[in-house]
């Protein structure tokens, strides 16, 4: 969370406990139409950023979404599944729901390897899982089928993580499909290079020029990742001891390593810290646009108290007009609350 | 080197021959052995019938024989950026280090690599460079893209266009300095060859516009070659071809997939390259697209980079399952051959310096599961005591190169080349035949005079007035064969002038019908609200549409003109076998078995306003004002964009029926008139003898006559007997290139 929404947040908070504590009647109108506001004010801003994963087929996108939401994998009645939307956010307990146009179905995870109900395919609008490990995210992921996807989409979306492979570094139909998003989209958006392992390491920078001469304008930031499922199944059991002797020898009279992609090689984690590196400001930019909203209807609210603040001083000067004449107690809490909101 | 060795005009001693590329032996020969050869005996024959046919023929033979020199198969690679195009034709072509290849793409070359080709004199390879004109055009137009919007929105400026052709004449300029403007135009010869002089011409390698141009010369020209003609020796091929490279397309810097797309035209046979990580993504189905609009059945996929895939067996299974299910999708009716592999192995394989290229466990892990490779081997590898060659074969096996070779050779053998092949066996057929019959009829005149050899001047006078006769029938005959033969034109151009207007009738019908309805969609999305991103114009489907039309009608057309040319057939006979009392007609041709000429659909394939990809179109919505306006626009627009693809295209229609049409009459005309037009000149002769022999004073045959009569029986004898064999021989050969692999293409 940004200083300037921490701020927000305060003040907020500061005008609830004014409210609250003012004795302004709970059925008046004014304070019920204030804590609406109030609520509805709350609830808009601390909506978690949607973070869109999105390139085209093959790209890396549910990878890149399971590198951030921290799963090994997703369910595998999931996995075979990226024909429609997948919605990742945190839960307490994992769960997994289809959404279908007659509504939610929870998916029983006990039954992770058998494949989706075969009705569900036809129906089926979105994939939606909570997920323990997503704890301390302050975001949601929606991992897409290949572009092209649905426009309400991109609607939603927040941020967005364009997948591109680094074996083939930036496409005219990446380049058309990233152009042709929302300035809004663009400003807060990664361009994430998978497969970065693929390559060797003197073509990795290469590839790296390429994306930067051509896609920079375009996003806000380039990331290089490896690829996190390109992992061997492949293992030779007992003759393992021999590939790696076959390996030693090869590369003796050859003078480079002809093994790559060994079984043993540790999850990669630099990948995910350089995601998160670039994510960061991004999610600060997020909670800064927020902020600024929440400080434009703050102002509009306190623009909007002022027919209610002179309703209060009429039915003030009725009530008790032994004090200050023209100016009851609910008018004064008011004003007081509309001019700390036009703070904002 | 390896390069070299393809390179040079010397054999190749590093490079295997194509018997030993495959360990597993499914490679007979080199790609299109038996076309070459077919194609070396009718080269032969055609100088033979040369020798024995009429002098009217002669100019058919040796048209023939030109058109048999000049076969060469053109085999495009084509596919998106990063598909290892470059690294698949060095493993096609058994050249590792041929062709650079980069992570990023650079060149906006075209290379040919010529095989079988080169004839004295020849240089090794040619680079030519943009011309003036070229190069303006593209610096100032942009080219077709730029064209194409201009037509969309006018006066509309692709500012991408205009930055990337300023970073590339910029380019240009900073590496060639002032001698830059002297080159345009000009072309580079080389003797001799080796990659290092390619890769200053067609270089892959950085692209960024700010870098100091590289110190090794690499690319040096790049920038302005705009393609390479490159001899090569060795290689996998037999029948004369040309394998061309193409720059990738799906390409932001939007001049090289421009390039690419004119390309497309001239092949005979496309391998379309496709990675296995993204196998078929959208990029790959619109180009799928323009093809299908070129060619049915001459077309191959090859899935490359199936090294890359984690699972290699499995993943390989699923990917190739999925492409052919897709690829069945969008060509319904065709087998197109879809082979999965790694040029990479092949390459690792061929380099002459041993397994330069890393292999991992995965790859040996699959070599073992398909049998290629023994887990005994492995151990003996790693124990030293077992061939290395063992990895080689495996790797070459595994690669889809051999498969790839299998597959070319098939289609190959239906491709353009091979139907010329098939026409000229049967007009030499023909023409041999018709050479035989007339021999024949000369020698048993010629027997006949000479039995009676004690022919005297009276006889002689007596049989004056029958030739006489004879010579008049065959004018007439010959009269009306010329003016049947011109009737015949006469139809063939009513029936083909009838026919195109009604397909373009009909095909201006389809586009109609088709804007109507877009425009109908459109406004109603407007009017519905919706923004013009959730409309795109579909032209592909209009393509399909116009192709399966267009298709319908030119068969309707052809078989029109064939039936026609059947009833005549017979007529033409009865006339022949009328004049040439006891000989056989002429062999009938069976005009039904004429090849069928093959339409030219490449119009359909020029690009049009509607490929325009949407954010071009944001420009042309935001200018006009009402849904129903807009909905207006777009199907003129539609009409007016189709209208001179149609254009061509019946236009090409009707020169493709024009040429099949007089390519009948005039093999069937052309034989009959030939063997008239012979038999005058015999009779002529006999007649002057005659003549003679009437003037003589009465008694036997003078013995220089009958001596002379004796010598020309023998030549006639000679000549049948050679012509005989020459009609054996070819009978021989237009079987075999009757029988087609596969489905056969012609009805």
């Amino acid at each position: 969370m940004t200083e300037a929404m921490r701020a927000l947040v305060d003040l907020l908070s500061d005008v609830r406990s004014k409210l609250q504590g003012s004795g302004v009647s709970q059925r008046s109108e004014a304070h019920q139409i204030l804590e609406a506001a109030l609520n509805r004010l709350e609830q808009t801003l601390a909506r978690r950023p949607t973070i869109l994963v999105a390139g085209e087929s093959n790209s890396g996108k549910t990878s890149v979404a399971n590198l951030l939401a921290g799963l090994d994998a997703l369910p595998s009645a999931v996995v075979a599944n990226t024909s429609v939307p997948v919605r990742l956010r945190h839960g307490k307990e994992p769960a997994v729901m289809a959404r279908t146009a007659d509504g939610a179905v929870s998916l029983s995870l006990a039954s992770n390897d058998d494949a989706l109900p075969r009705f569900l395919h036809s129906g089926m609008q979105s994939i939606e899982i909570e997920w323990p490990t997503m704890l301390g995210n302050n975001f949601e992921l929606l991992d897409t089928p290949p572009w092209p996807i649905s426009p309400q989409l991109i609607r939603d979306a927040d941020i967005l993580l364009w997948c591109s492979v680094a074996p083939r570094p930036w496409t005219e139909s990446e380049r058309q499909a990233i152009a042709g998003l929302p300035l809004r989209l663009r400003e807060r958006s990664i361009l994430v290079v998978t497969h970065k392992d693929a390559l060797p390491m003197s073509d990795q920078a290469k590839v790296m020029d390429r994306y930067r001469e051509h896609a920079q304008e375009l996003v806000s930031a380039i990331v290089m990742i490896d690829s996190t499922e390109h992992k061997s199944k492949a293992t030779f059991d007992d003759l393992e001891p021999f590939v790696e002797e076959l390996s030693k020898s090869l590369s003796a009279e050859l003078g480079e390593s002809p093994l790559v992609g060994d079984p043993a090689e540790a999850p990669d984690t630099s990948s995910l810290q350089s995601l998160r590196d670039a994510l960061e400001p991004l999610l600060e930019a997020y909670w800064d646009h927020r902020a600024l909203t929440g400080r434009r209807l703050c102002r509009h609210l306190a623009q909007a108290l002022t027919p209610v603040i002179s309703g209060a001083k009429d039915v003030g000067a009725d009530a008790s007009s032994a004090s200050e004449p023209g100016y009851g107690p609910d008018a004064a809490i008011l004003a007081n609350i509309a001019s700390r909101l036009s703070t904002a | 080197m390896g390069d070299t060795a393809v390179l040079d005009e010397a054999p190749s001693s590093s490079a295997p021959g194509p018997r030993t590329l495959n360990a597993t032996g499914k490679r007979q020969g080199a790609i299109g052995e038996k076309l070459e050869r077919w194609r070396g005996e009718l080269i032969e024959l055609g100088s033979k019938l040369d020798q024995v046919v009429e002098p009217s023929g002669k100019s058919l033979v040796s048209e023939a024989a030109r058109l048999l020199s000049r076969q060469v198969c053109k085999i495009a690679v084509i596919g998106q950026i990063k598909s290892g195009k470059s690294s698949f034709v060095n493993a096609f072509v058994r050249a590792p280090d041929l062709l650079p290849t980069d992570v990023n793409p650079w060149t906006t070359a075209v290379t040919h690599l010529h095989f079988n080709q080169r004839r004295s004199g020849d240089p090794a390879a040619i680079f030519h460079f943009f011309t003036e004109t070229e190069w303006n055009a593209i610096a100032n137009g942009g080219g077709l893209l730029r064209e194409l919007t201009e037509r969309l929105v006018p006066g509309f400026e692709p500012e991408l266009l205009r930055e990337q052709i300023n970073s590339l004449r910029h380019r240009a300029a900073s590496r060639l300095g002032p001698q830059f403007q002297d080159l345009m135009g000009q072309a580079h010869s080389f003797d001799e060859m080796n990659s290092g002089v390619l890769s200053r011409y067609v270089c892959a390698g950085s692209y960024a516009a700010a870098k100091p141009p590289p110190t090794d010369q690499a690319g040096q020209y790049s920038d302005i070659t705009r393609a390479a003609d490159v001899h090569c020796s060795g290689g996998p091929f037999a029948f004369p071809s040309t394998l061309i490279d193409t720059p990738g397309t799906n390409d932001p810097f939007l001049l090289r997939d421009e390039i690419t797309r004119r390309n497309l035209e001239t092949a005979d046979l496309y391998i379309v390259v496709l990675t296995a990580r993204q196998p078929l993504a959208d990029a790959d189905v619109a180009l799928l697209r323009i093809l299908r609009g070129l060619h049915k059945e001459r077309l191959l996929v090859f899935i490359n980079r199936i090294d890359d895939l984690s699972d290699i067996s499995q993943d390989q299974r699923e990917i190739r399952g999925f492409v052919e299910e897709r690829i069945k999708r969008e060509f319904p009716d065709s087998e197109v051959p879809v082979i999965t592999g790694s040029a990479r192995w092949a390459n690792a394989a061929l380099a002459p310096a041993g397994v330069s290229q890393p292999f991992d466990r995965r790859s040996l892990a699959y070599f073992v599961e398909t049998g290629l490779m023994r887990r005994e081997d492995l151990v003996q590898a790693a124990n030293r005591e077992g061939p290395r060659r063992d990895f080689k074969d495996a790797l070459l096996a595994s690669s889809g190169i051999p498969e790839v070779y299998d597959a070319i050779d098939r289609l190959m053998s239906q491709s353009r080349s091979a139907h010329i092949l098939r026409q000229v066996g049967q007009c030499f057929s023909e023409l041999a035949r018709a050479s035989e019959n007339t021999v024949q009829a000369e020698l048993s005149e010629l027997s006949e005079l000479q039995s009676g050899a004690e022919t005297t001047a009276r006889k002689a006078s007596a049989q004056l007035p029958h030739l006489d006769a004879e010579l008049r029938q065959l004018a007439e005959v010959s009269g009306i064969i010329e003016t049947s033969a011109k009737s015949i034109d006469e139809q063939m151009r009513e029936i083909i002038t009838e026919e195109i207007r009604g397909m373009g009738e009909r095909l201006r019908a389809e586009v109609s019908r088709y804007a109507a309805e877009e425009q109908r969609v459109l406004a109603d999305t407007l009017r519905r609200g919706r923004g013009p991103q959730e409309w795109r114009c579909e032209a592909d489907g209009l393509r399909r549409r116009i192709a399966e039309n267009f298709t319908v009608g030119f068969d309707h057309a052809a078989s029109r003109l064939a039936n026609l040319q059947a009833r005549v057939s017979p007529e033409l006979h009865q006339l022949l076998s009328m004049i040439v009392p006891g000989t056989h007609p002429p062999h009938e041709p069976d005009v039904r078995a004429f090849p069928r000429p093959q339409p030219n659909l490449t119009s359909l394939s020029s690009a049009v306003v509607l490929d325009l990809a949407t954010p071009w179109w944001s420009a042309f919505f935001n200018r006009s004002p009402s849904p129903d306006e807009r909905g207006k626009e777009v199907a003129d627009l539609i009409i007016s964009e189709f209208s001179s693809v149609i254009d061509e295209l019946t236009a090409s229609a009707e020169t493709a029926l024009m040429g099949y049409g007089s390519n009948m009459s005039k093999w069937s005309f052309g034989i009959c008139s030939s063997i008239i037009e012979t038999l005058r000149r015999r009779r002529e002769e006999l007649r002057s003898a005659y003549e003679n022999l009437a003037a003589e004073a009465t008694g036997p045959a003078a013995p220089q006559a009958v001596e002379q009569r004796a010598q020309q029986i023998a030549g006639l004898r000679s000549k049948l007997g050679q012509t005989a064999a020459i009609v054996e021989k070819l009978d021989l050969i237009n079987e075999q290139l009757q029988l087609r692999p596969g489905t056969s293409t012609g009805k």
